[in-house]
C-alpha cells in the first residue's frame, strides 16, 4: 500500500541547533502513530512539519505519494488533516458551533453534510446547550471537546495531536483517547504526541525522538 | 476564490465586524472624525455656491447686467438704454428685528427703523445695497413698503427716520413719495436719499405667518417674487453720487438682440478707452456661475485629498494594533486552512465595512447639521435659500475616503497574511 504521508530526509535546525537530522517518515494510510520523546527533542517540531504549519525545513513531503507545491499547503489542511492542539486554539470570541465550523469558511462545499455534523456531534459530546456560548466562557474539558469535534469536523483523512491530553483530568483525558482510536477505528490515521506512556502504547506504532533521530519502538 | 467562498468570508467578517464592534468603533470614530472635517468645510462651500446659483438663476434669465464703474458711465447707460433700464432688487432677508402689538420681538426678513405712528414697514434701498428701513409700529400689520433711493447730499444730523408725512404717504399714494427726501444714519455720517421708487412687497411677513400672509394677500405666491424690478422714473438716477448696477430687461429673443446690438455698438466707440463698465448676459452669468462651480469642486477635491490620507493614515494605525492584538487568531484561521487570500480579503472586508459605517455616520452627522442650519437659517435669520448639497460633493467624498482607506488597508492585510501559525499558536 502507498503511505498516506511520506516525508523523506527531513532537516530542521534553530540556528545551530539541529532538532531534526535527516529523518525519514512513512505513515501508512488508517495506521495510528505515537511519537515519544524527551522534553525539548523536537516533538513538536516534527509534528508542526508533518502537519506543515512550519513549512521552513528541507526534505521532500508527499501526499499519496503526491509532492505538495507550497500554494497547496492551506488548502491540504483544510482537507486533509485535522489538528488537536494541546492548548485548544479556540478562538476566544467566538461561540462554540462558530469555532468548530471555522474550517469550513475556507472550503468549498461540504457546509450542510458539515453543519449536520456539528449538531450530531454536540449532542454527542453533551454541548448542546453551550453551542452559542463563547468559547472563552468554556472550561478546559468542554473547549478540548469542542477543539475534537472541529478536528474532524472537514472529515480528514489525517488527525495530528500535540500532547492532547496535557492539561486535562483523568476523565477528560480519557475521553480524548477514546475519541482518537474511534476515529481510527472510523479508518483514520493519527498522529499523536504524547507523554503519557499508557496514552502511547494505545497506538499500533509507537516512534521516538531522540538526538534528531526518529526511532520505531516495537 | 470562488463566489460562494467570498460571500461566506464577506458573511463572516460582518460578523467579526460586530464581535469586534468596539475596537471597530475607535477606528470608525477616528475616521469619522476627520471625515468629518471635510465634509462639513465641502458642503459649507456647497451652501455658499448653492445661494449664489439661487441668485444668478432667478436675475439672469431675463437680464443684462451691467456694472458701470462711475457715475458719468451711469448716466451715459441709463439714457443709452432708457426703455430697457430696470434695478432690479433681490430681495435680501437679513437678520431682524420687528415688535409686535404685545411689544415683544418677533423675527422678519427686514432691518427695519423706528417711526411711530406708521402702520407698515418700510425698507430703503439703493440698487442692490440694502440702507434701512423704517420700525414697524405697535400696530403692526403685515405690509412693507420699499423705497429705492438715489443718493442726497451729507448733513450733519443723527437720527435716521421718515417722517410721519412720508409714511402716511407712501402707505396712501406710493407714486406721490418719489423725488422725496429721507434721512438716513445708518453708516457713517448721516445722509439725505431722494426716494426714486416705492413698491409694495408683503414678503416679509411670509416667514412671520405664512398663513395670516396668504389670507390677506389671496392669490400672491411670495416665493415666486423675491426679485422686483422697478421700472425707473426720467430722473430716478439723477444726483446719485456714485455708479449704480443696471439691469436691462428683455422680454424675448428680439429685445435681447436689441439691446445687445446697441451694448456691442458702444463698445466699439469706447475700444480704446480703458472701459468704465462691464455687462454680463445671461449665458456669461451662467458660464461664471459654472466657473464658480468648477472651483468649488477644484477646491473640495484638494482638501479631499488631504483628509482621505489622513483617514487612510488613521485607518492604518488602527488596523496595524487590531492585527497585532489579533495574531493569535489569524494563526488559528491559518493553520484551519485560510489561505493568504482568504486572510487577507477577509481584514479588507472588515475595514471596507467599518469604513462605511463611519462614512454613513458622518454624512449622516454633517446632514443633520446641515438640516439644524436650515432650520435656523429659516428660523432666527429668516433666510429663504434653499440649502443645499451637491452630489457631486458627496461622489467626491465615496470614492476619495474609500479609494484611500482601500489602499490603506492593504498594507495591514497584508502583513496579516504574513503571521507565523506556529508562533501565534505556541502563544496562546
Ligand atoms: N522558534 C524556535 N527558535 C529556536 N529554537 C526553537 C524554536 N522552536 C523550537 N526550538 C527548540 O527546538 C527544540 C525542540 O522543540 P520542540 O518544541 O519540538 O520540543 P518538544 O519535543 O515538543 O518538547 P516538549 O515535550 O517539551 O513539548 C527545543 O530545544 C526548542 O528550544
Ligand atoms: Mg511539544
Amino acid at each position: 500500500m502507498e503511505p498516506i504521508l511520506s516525508l523523506q530526509n527531513i532537516y530542521k535546525a534553530f540556528g545551530d541547533r539541529v532538532v531534526l537530522n535527516h529523518v525519514d517518515l512513512l505513515i501508512e494510510p488508517g495506521e495510528y502513530v505515537s511519537i515519544v520523546g524527551a522534553s525539548g527533542a523536537g516533538k513538536s517540531t516534527l509534528m508542526n512539519i508533518i502537519g506543515l504549519l512550519d513549512q521552513n525545513f528541507t526534505g521532500t513531503y508527499a501526499f499519496n505519494g503526491q509532492p505538495l507545491s507550497k500554494r497547496e499547503h492551506s488548502r491540504f489542511r483544510n482537507q486533509h488533516l485535522g489538528f488537536i492542539f494541546q492548548q485548544y486554539n479556540l478562538i476566544p470570541s467566538l461561540t462554540s458551533k462558530e469555532n468548530i465550523l471555522l474550517p469550513c469558511a475556507y472550503a468549498s462545499g461540504k457546509i450542510q453534510e458539515a453543519e449536520q455534523t456539528c449538531e450530531r456531534m454536540l449532542r454527542e459530546f453533551g454541548l448542546e446547550k453551550q453551542k452559542d456560548q463563547p468559547v472563552n466562557t468554556l472550561s478546559g474539558g468542554e473547549k478540548q471537546r469542542i477543539a475534537l469535534i472541529r478536528s474532524v469536523i472537514m472529515d480528514p483523512e489525517i488527525l495530528l495531536a500535540d500532547e492532547p491530553t496535557g492539561n486535562l483530568d483523568e476523565k477528560s483525558g480519557r475521553r480524548v483517547r477514546d475519541f482518537l482510536q474511534e476515529m481510527n477505528l472510523a479508518g483514520k490515521t493519527i498522529i499523536v504526541v504524547t507523554h503519557d506512556l499508557e496514552f502511547s502504547n494505545e497506538a499500533e506504532r509507537r516512534l521516538k525522538v531522540e538526538g534528531g533521530e526518529l526511532h520505531e519502538l516495537s | 476564490m470562488s463566489f460562494r467562498k467570498c460571500l461566506r468570508i464577506v458573511k463572516n467578517a460582518f460578523r467579526m465586524y460586530g464581535i469586534y464592534f468596539r475596537r471597530n468603533l475607535y477606528l470608525t470614530i477616528t475616521i469619522s472624525v476627520s471625515l468629518l472635517m471635510f465634509l462639513g468645510f465641502a458642503m459649507y462651500m456647497d451652501i455658499e455656491l448653492a445661494n449664489q446659483e439661487q441668485s444668478y438663476r432667478r436675475i439672469q434669465s431675463n437680464y443684462i447686467v451691467v456694472n458701470c464703474i462711475n457715475q458719468a458711465t451711469t448716466e451715459e447707460f441709463n439714457q443709452l438704454f432708457h426703455s430697457n433700464r430696470r434695478l432690479a432688487l433681490q430681495h435680501h432677508f437679513g437678520s431682524c428685528e420687528l415688535m409686535n402689538e404685545d411689544g415683544e420681538k418677533i423675527d422678519a426678513g427686514c432691518n427695519l427703523l423706528a417711526s411711530q405712528q406708521f402702520i407698515s414697514g418700510i425698507s430703503i434701498r439703493n440698487g442692490m445695497d440694502y440702507l434701512g428701513g423704517a420700525e414697524a409700529s405697535n400696530a403692526f400689520c403685515y405690509d412693507t413698503f420699499e423705497l429705492l433711493c438715489g443718493r442726497g447730499q451729507y448733513r450733519a444730523a443723527n437720527e435716521a427716520i421718515i417722517s410721519e408725512e412720508l409714511s402716511s404717504l407712501i402707505a396712501s399714494k406710493p407714486e406721490d413719495a418719489l423725488g422725496k427726501h429721507i434721512v438716513l444714519g445708518l453708516f457713517g455720517p448721516t445722509q439725505v436719499y431722494v426716494v426714486v421708487g416705492v413698491y409694495h412687497t408683503t414678503q416679509t411677513e411670509t416667514r412671520l405667518n405664512k398663513e395670516s400672509f396668504q389670507q390677506l394677500n389671496a392669490g400672491i405666491n411670495p416665493e415666486k417674487s423675491m426679485i422686483f424690478t422697478v421700472f425707473l422714473p426720467e430722473n430716478a438716477l439723477i444726483g446719485i453720487e456714485h455708479p449704480t448696477d443696471l439691469y436691462l430687461f428683455f422680454q424675448n429673443q428680439v429685445e435681447y438682440r436689441e439691446i445687445m446690438k446697441k451694448l456691442q455698438k458702444y463698445d466699439a466707440a469706447h475700444q480704446v478707452e480703458e472701459k468704465m463698465y462691464s455687462y454680463r448676459t445671461p449665458s456669461e452669468n451662467e458660464e461664471s456661475f459654472e466657473f464658480d462651480q468648477a472651483t468649488n469642486t477644484r477646491t473640495k477635491a484638494l482638501i479631499m485629498i488631504l483628509v482621505a490620507v489622513l483617514a487612510g493614515i488613521s485607518v492604518f494605525g488602527t488596523m496595524e494594533n487590531s492585527i497585532s492584538a489579533r495574531k493569535t487568531e489569524i494563526g488559528i484561521k491559518k493553520a484551519l486552512g485560510a489561505g493568504d487570500g482568504a486572510i487577507m480579503f477577509e481584514f479588507l472586508v472588515e475595514n471596507i465595512i467599518t469604513s462605511l459605517v463611519a462614512m454613513l455616520f458622518s454624512i449622516c452627522l454633517v446632514s443633520l447639521a446641515l438640516l439644524a442650519y436650515t432650520y435656523y437659517q429659516r428660523r432666527f435669520l429668516a433666510m429663504d435659500f434653499v440649502v443645499w448639497v451637491y452630489p457631486s460633493t458627496i461622489w467626491l467624498f465615496l470614492c476619495y475616503a474609500f479609494s484611500s482607506i482601500l489602499g490603506f488597508s492593504l498594507i495591514p492585510a497584508f502583513r496579516a497574511t504574513q503571521v507565523n501559525i506556529i508562533d501565534t499558536i505556541r502563544e496562546s
